[in-house]
C-alpha cells in the first residue's frame, strides 16, 4: 500500500514559487499532542525540531547537550526521541523516531530525516507533479 | 474526511504568503492564530478553540536552516 501527499507551494516576495514536500503528522508528548506539517528532509541524517516545539509537547530534554552540524553551521542540540503518527485513509503508522532538538532561538518546520523514517518507507519525490509518495517497507508491521 | 486531515488540506490549498516566517494554527478549516512565537500562538489557539484538534504549521522563510 502507498499513501501520497501534495507538495506545499509558497510564493516568495520575489515572485518565485517554492514547492516543499511535507506530510501531516501528529506529534505526541507528555504535555500535549498536535498535528503539524513535517518537511521530508532526505539530506538530514536525523530528524530535527526547534526547542520550543519540544518543550510544548513535553519531550524529555534532560540529556546532555551535544552538537548538530548542517549547512547552517554548528548548533547546540539534544538528542532524544519523539512519537509521531502518520496516517491517511486506512493506513496509520505509529513511529518513535530519534530527533535532534535544536537549542537556541531557531525556528523551522519539523524536519523528518532519514534515520528511523526512510527505512520504514520507500519514498518517491515527484517534483514535477508536486507529489510525495510513501510506500510501506516490507518489514513494517 | 477526517477533521485533522481537513486542516492539512486547508494548509496545502491556502496561500500562505502573508505568513512567511510565522507559525500558523489551523482549526476546523480556518486560521485561528499566527505569529512568530510558537508557544504564544498555540496558547492563543487553545484559548480561542479549547479542546479542539488543531494543526500547527510553520511557513518557511527564505533563510531556513537545513540541519
Amino acid at each position: 500500500m502507498a499513501i501520497s501527499f501534495r507538495y506545499k507551494s509558497v510564493k516568495r516576495p520575489d515572485g518565485s514559487l517554492v514547492k516543499s514536500p511535507s506530510v501531516p503528522i501528529t506529534m505526541i508528548g507528555k504535555s500535549m499532542r498536535f498535528d503539524t506539517a513535517a518537511l521530508i528532509d532526505s539530506g538530514a541524517d536525523i530528524s530535527a525540531i526547534p526547542k520550543d516545539i519540544a518543550e510544548l509537547i513535553g519531550l524529555n530534554l534532560d540529556k546532555p547537550v551535544t552538537s548538530a552540524y548542517g549547512i547552517g553551521g554548528k548548533v547546540d542540540s539534544i538528542q532524544t526521541t519523539m512519537n509521531i503518527i502518520l496516517e491517511k485513509g486506512h493506513e496509520k503508522y505509529d513511529l518513535i523516531l530519534p530527533v535532534n532538538v535544536i537549542m537556541g532561538k531557531y525556528d523551522f518546520p519539523v524536519l523528518l530525516g532519514r534515520t528511523g523514517f526512510f527505512d520504514k518507507f520507500t519514498i518517491l519525490f515527484d517534483q514535477k507533479s508536486g507529489k510525495i509518495v510513501l510506500k510501506r517497507a516490507q518489514d513494517l508491521k | 474526511m477526517q477533521k485533522s486531515y481537513a486542516n492539512y488540506e486547508y494548509f496545502i490549498e491556502t496561500p500562505m504568503e502573508e505568513f512567511i516566517g510565522e507559525w500558523v494554527v489551523i482549526c476546523e478549516g480556518k486560521i485561528v492564530a499566527h505569529g512568530r512565537d510558537v508557544k504564544e500562538v498555540v496558547k492563543k489557539a487553545q484559548e480561542l478553540q479549547p479542546n479542539k484538534k488543531f494543526m500547527v504549521v510553520r511557513v518557511p522563510d527564505k533563510e531556513m536552516m537545513i540541519f
